[in-house]
């Protein structure tokens, strides 16, 4: 048995031409298939940008609660400025409903203080507040990709 | 096997050419089917494994395996389930289009419009609660028969896997309406995979490695379900699961038959076998001696095809166990198509990304798990789910004791310790929710209770804990891991039936606690 398999020696040409197929295939496989693995996860998320306008300041007096429909946000205006709660429940995404003092969230119940923060229910973080800015026009923009501390307006 | 006829030549080859033209009905039949008429035993195996698709069953099948209150046929309906399932699913996409433009429209046409499509769009869902339904108490039939023993530890894992896809094409199947319901149900379901964050904000590692929003985007290709979401959807339903689960199917068949067919207890009494036939044809084998009988080497050892029907009570399967199987998926047929003439599958309005549906209710067999999630998104949709399935998973290689295979509960014990178990299990739950119901839970009490306490410590995982003490103080208690088995099985199960009940009747908008769906607000 053993003589058998010292007749079948390895020359070493003979290592290198196969071991180098061998290590290409190999090396180009593995290539191929790590990038094929990443196709599914796309790399530009397709959706909205996260920036709309609101309109002027003077659109807000102190008081002002509105909804933004299409981009489920919640614009607020009190004597200290303007704010933007997001209206997506940080439970499992449902839209929350505002009630006279707080929010309601329909799909597990979750409650949420009109500051955004959970009274009870199964959400484990607080709405998020998004930054407001203003453009060089003078418009209020809302800023969805930017997340600020709860508490932080838009001051008049 | 009979020999092609050897056919005296006219002479000529046009003669030839048309003798052969005679023939050709014959001989393309014999081509096709190489066995004769299923007359002896040995035609009706070859009928059985000279076949692609029935190649998978075994020839033969102990007598005890034909009792009906054995199996109930279960594991059979689930698969004639799958095979409704599918036909009717191909018809549905002839018209059915996956884009978010067009898809709601499409299904109003597939109801209003196109001949029959309501009737094959209902058989369609009623067949997905049909499969669902069958699956599961396939499995506890397998469990309380304790047929995963003996051989059958890997089989228990593959039927796992089909316990897993089927929910798995329940789900896609879901969204495909691209109704209120469905976009709801689906946010809800698929933020789920993204509620690792729960654990990883807690430990402040979002930043770093957020596996939550990675399984989400893989999920559903996009921040929010829209178009990308409905295509891979789409693929998953229609192409991915069922190709997987055709293949899983083939093995889960194929090992019940390499596993020595079904279970069954080591005595089998004449009264179990009662109005079962018996092998009336193993005489006749014996007699039929003059054929040739090298292609039964593989059935058979010796030169001779035996088959006296001792030592193991067997018969052939063709026909005595197909007729049966057949007889099974026909009742499944018609219940779906009986119970699709008077209920139609429901389209709510067109998906409004805007406006969630109140309740926004999974399908039925999630709905026990909306109930935990409604505690917390991560140990309600990931962790218990993990646990329950790993769980099971490990039945087969903890409890192996080779007896008590093949009967109902194993024995008296059995059954007391199943009854038992799932009063306490009513009680339990029932406690539970009556005391989150009236009392809130602990953010309720201390409002400023870290998030990460409420994943661990919730009503779910107090159930899961009640029920992991209850059974290792019954194998203390009886000695016996298989009993320990059974009251944690009977404990899940019961369960899983109780919060599926609660959250289907008494969860109303807000997900609010209602006596009685009529009692909603605005009805
Ligand atoms: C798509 C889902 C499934 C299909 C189509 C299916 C089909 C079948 C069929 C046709 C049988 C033959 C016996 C019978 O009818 O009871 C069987 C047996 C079996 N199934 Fe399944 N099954 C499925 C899911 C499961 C699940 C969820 C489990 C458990 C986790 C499971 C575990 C087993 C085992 C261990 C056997 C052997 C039982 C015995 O030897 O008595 N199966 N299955
Ligand atoms: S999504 Fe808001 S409570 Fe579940």
């Amino acid at each position: 048995m053993s003589a058998k398999l010292t007749n079948e020696e390895i020359t070493r040409r003979g290592f290198l031409g196969w071991g180098f197929a061998v290590l290409a295939g190999m090396v180009s496989f593995a290539i191929f298939v790590l990038s094929t693995l990443r196709m599914p996860l796309p790399s530009l998320l397709p959706g909205k940008s996260g920036r709309f306008r609101i309109g002027r300041k003077a659109d807000f007096p102190p008081g002002t609660a509105r909804y933004f429909e299409e981009e489920q946000t919640y614009v607020f205006a009190d004597t200290d400025g303007v704010f933007a709660i997001s209206a997506v429940c940080t439970h499992l995404g449902c839209i929350v409903g505002k009630e006279e003092r707080q929010f309601v969230c329909p799909c597990h119940g979750s409650y949420y203080d009109l500051s955004g923060k959970v009274k009870s229910g199964p959400a484990p973080k607080n709405l998020q507040w998004f930054k407001i800015v203003k453009t060089p026009g003078g418009r209020l923009v809302v800023e969805r990709s930017k997340r600020v501390a709860p508490g932080t307006k838009y001051l008049v | 096997m009979k020999q092609e006829r050897e056919t005296s030549a006219p002479g000529s080859a046009i003669g030839q050419y048309l003798s052969n033209l005679k023939q050709l009905p014959g001989n393309l039949r014999r081509s096709m089917i190489r066995h004769g008429a299923a007359e002896t035993s040995r035609a009706r195996a070859q009928a059985v494994f000279s076949n692609i698709f029935l190649h998978v069953h075994s020839v033969k099948v102990h007598r005890f395996s034909l009792r009906w209150s054995y199996t109930f046929g279960l594991g059979v309906m689930s698969a004639g389930a799958f095979f409704i399932l599918s036909l009717t699913g191909l018809l549905l996409m002839l018209y059915y289009e996956p884009s978010t433009q067009n898809a709601y429209s499409s299904m109003k046409d597939i109801i209003y419009i196109v001949p029959s499509g309501r009737l094959v769009r209902n058989v369609h869902r009623w067949g997905a609660h049909i499969m669902v339904i069958c699956v599961f108490l396939h499995m506890a039939r397998v469990f309380y028969t304790g047929s995963y023993k003996r051989g059958r530890e890997f089989n228990w894992l593959v039927g796992l896997v089909l316990l897993v896809l089927t929910l798995a094409l329940s789900f896609t199947g879901y969204l495909l309406p691209w109704d209120q319901l469905a976009y709801w149900a689906v946010t809800i379901g698929t933020n789920i995979a993204s509620s690792p964050q729960e654990v990883t904000d807690a430990l402040g590692l979002t930043d770093q490695i957020d596996v939550g929003a990675l399984m989400r985007h893989l999920l559903i290709g996009s921040d929010q379900i829209g178009n990308n979401a409905l295509v891979r959807f789409y693929f998953l339903h229609c192409i991915f699961l069922p190709m997987l689960l055709v293949m899983f199917v083939a093995v889960h068949i194929w090992r019940v038959r390499k596993d020595g067919g079904l279970s069954r207890p080591d005595d089998i009494g004449p009264e179990l076998l009662e109005g079962i036939p018996k092998d009336a044809m193993a005489e006749k084998t014996f007699a039929q001696k003059s054929v040739k009988t090298y292609s039964l080497v593989a059935v058979v050892k010796g030169s001779h095809p035996e088959n006296s029907g001792a030592p193991e009570d067997t018969i052939d399967a063709m026909p005595h166990a197909f007729v049966r199987e057949f007889a099974a998926f026909m009742l499944i047929l018609a219940v779906a198509v009986v119970l699709s003439y008077f209920s139609d599958a429901p389209l709510k309005e067109p998906a409004n990304p805007s406006v969630p549906e109140n309740p926004a209710k999974a399908p039925w067999y999630f709905l026990g798990l909306q109930e935990l999630v409604g505690y917390s998104a991560f140990m309600g949709g990931i962790g218990i789910p993990t646990i329950a399935l790993i769980g099971l998973g490990l039945i087969p290689y903890l409890d192996r004791d080779r007896n008590g295979i093949g009967i109902w509960f194993e024995n008296q014990q059995g059954r007391s310790v199943a009854f038992v178990s799932s009063i306490f299990s009513f009680v339990t739950c029932v406690a539970i929710l009556a005391l989150t119901v009236n009392f809130g839970w602990l953010r309720n009490w201390y409002p400023d209770v870290p998030q990460i306490v409420i994943t661990f410590v919730n009503p779910g995982t107090l159930l899961v804990g009640v029920f992991a003490a209850w059974s290792l103080l019954t194998i203390k208690k009886f000695d016996s891991i298989r009993i320990g088995a059974i009251a944690l099985f009977t404990c899940f199960f019961v369960a899983f039936i109780i919060l599926t009940y609660f959250a289907t009747v008494h969860r109303g908008p807000n997900w609010q606690f209602y006596w009685w769906p009529s009692l909603w607000p605005g009805h």
